[in-house]
């Protein structure tokens, strides 16, 4: 999964790179949120340190 | 010549560099990184990519908008990890650098960067470089930066499917899901 998050900032900065910035800015958008989300679901992990 | 634009460069270069030395790291020293690791490193890849459109679009306030927001959600990733290892006796993740583990200089580093960051974007005769930029056209640190930041994720992309294959990462990785036995 982590793989597919960063191959998506590969292919908007690929869209950067020709040109298509409403594109791109709006793939850095939906990577970064489908980052934060799969950084929520490791985040709810139970903190062992703490049990 | 785009003064601005290079200044960008030099902020790829810069997270660059240190996404070459985390990247060492894992092959040097044969330490695995982290699910929460691999994000701050996702976290790192897309302020460069903020910083990308700033260079090839040339600076917007939309852009810089990104790389802060981006710089705020790898912020939280890396006090996330912080705060696992921040009670006195629990072991930290990995080898410290300098005297701080990874995730806290990420944490630094990320603070550092909306600072930055916001300083930066508050420059107003840089919004007068307009226009996208062919490769030709865009000076060599530009170009410089591109090329090396394009080589980064498109590395981290292929050392993450090695370490974790399409699914979810192991909390505590001992070895390659690519090369497991």
């Amino acid at each position: 999964m982590i793989a597919l998050l960063f191959s998506l900032f590969f292919v908007t900065a690929g869209l950067a790179l020709r040109g298509k910035k409403s594109l791109a800015l709006a793939g850095a958008y939906l990577s970064l949120f489908l980052s934060l989300l799969w950084f929520f679901h490791h985040a709810s992990d139970e903190l062992p340190i703490l049990l | 010549m785009h003064p601005y634009r290079q200044l960008n460069a030099l902020g790829i270069i810069a997270i660059s560099a240190m996404l070459t030395y985390a990247f060492a790291d894992q092959f040097v020293n044969h330490e695995l990184p982290c699910p929460l690791c691999l994000l701050q490193r996702l976290g790192f890849v897309a302020v460069s990519i903020g910083l990308l459109l700033n260079v090839t679009h040339g600076p917007r306030p939309s852009h810089y908008g990104f790389a802060i927001a981006a710089s705020v959600a790898g912020g939280a990733m890396a006090l996330r990890q912080v705060s696992l290892h921040v009670i006195p006796g629990t072991p930290g993740y990995g080898s410290p650098f300098l005297g701080l583990h990874f995730y806290t200089w990420a944490f630094l580093l990320f603070a550092f960067m909306i600072a930055a960051i916001a300083m930066i974007s508050s420059l107003p005769r840089q919004y007068d470089d307009l226009g996208w930029l062919q490769w030709r056209q865009q000076p060599l640190l530009c170009k410089l930066a591109i090329v090396v930041i394009t080589i980064i994720i498109s590395l981290n992309a292929l050392a993450a499917f090695s370490e974790c294959g399409p699914g979810t990462c192991p909390d505590n990785p001992e070895q390659y899901w690519l090369f497991q036995d």
